[in-house]
């Protein structure tokens, strides 16, 4: 177990991350964050705004899916979303650089860190 | 009905009842719009200039219908299979459960196939998922372009691959989780790209 600082310290490790943050979707706000990323408030709004309306789609269909993770692949970036199976409204969002990173892997480690994560 | 001839007995019945005193509106000028065509698709241009001789050739009256029913399947000339053979290609993925191409600015679908979903409802979700991404990007300053979207649920893997010639169309591709990959799925989405004409 660990805390969230180290937690998406340690995402940062993977080859190509860019920026790591833990994001209340239910305000749209940045609870911790790690890396440099200028744009983080408002991206880390865009990915609350994706997951909201995902969580309303899922809602209207009468579905009792929950989501797993949302990957949003962008010209040179990819968004990994997942939001914490034992707070939904919470997710994970690791920005990991698209030429320099392994989606598959940063997908697991972002699984990973979620499992560990203590709030 | 296909939408296609839907349009087309639409376009005859205004023509039909139209009034004495108004102007003719009910036979549109289609000519400009197969020369936007052919400008987007310049691999098929010279196809495509054969097939607009052949048109040039019909009375007005027909050539009006028929390029309304070949405009949406961009050029008669292309060898590129119509929309309902893509779909039926892109349901070929393991457990594909249904796929659709969507117009995410009104959240309606231009074709599907496949069942065991609710598509209409999960169309116009995924169309609010693409918008909301978009409109907050374009809050931040610059235009972003997103490649594609892929959402795993407990039960369900989905796809939201826009058309890179028109981000504002996608194909949604929806798959049974336990039997689907989705890096194929993904894989196919983008496959389907080189296909789609709308």
């Amino acid at each position: 177990m660990s805390n969230v600082a180290e937690s998406l310290k340690q995402l940062l490790e993977l080859s190509g991350a860019r920026s790591a943050a833990l994001v209340d979707s239910s305000s749209g706000m940045v609870l911790s964050h790690a890396g440099s990323d200028a744009h983080l408030e408002i991206t880390a709004a865009a990915n609350t705004e994706v997951v909201r309306a995902q969580l309303k789609s899922l809602g209207t269909l009468g579905s009792d899916d929950a989501i797993d993770d949302i990957l949003i692949t962008l010209s040179n970036q990819y968004d990994i979303v997942r939001p914490l199976a034992a707070n939904p409204s919470i997710f994970l969002y690791l920005a990991v650089d698209k030429n320099k990173s392994n989606l598959a892997m940063a997908r697991y480690k972002v699984a990973e860190c979620e499992r560990q994560l203590e709030l | 009905m296909s939408l296609e001839s839907r349009l087309v007995s639409g376009l005859r019945r205004s023509k039909k009842e139209k009034e004495p005193d108004r102007p003719d509106y009910s036979e549109p000028d289609f000519s400009g719009w197969a020369q936007k065509l052919d400008n987007f698709i310049p691999a098929s241009k010279a196809a495509a200039a054969n097939a607009a001789e052949e048109t040039a050739d019909a009375a007005p009256a027909v050539a009006v219908a028929e390029v309304v029913e070949a405009a949406p399947v961009a050029k008669p000339a292309d060898d590129r299979p119509s929309l309902d053979a893509v779909l039926a290609k892109l349901l070929s993925f393991d457990g594909a459960m249904c796929v659709a191409v969507v117009d995410s600015e009104t959240g309606m679908i231009l074709g599907n196939a496949g069942s065991g979903v609710d598509i209409d409802l999960a169309a116009a979700g995924a169309s609010v998922i693409l918008r909301a991404r978009l409109a907050s990007a374009k809050a931040l300053g610059g235009e972003e372009h997103i490649e594609d979207v892929l959402i795993s649920l407990t039960s369900q893997v989905q796809i939201i691959h826009p058309l890179p010639k028109n981000p504002s169309i996608f194909t949604y591709l929806i798959g049974d989780k336990a039997k689907s990959s989705l890096a194929m799925a993904r894989f196919k989405a983008a496959e389907a790209d080189l296909l789609i004409q709308l």
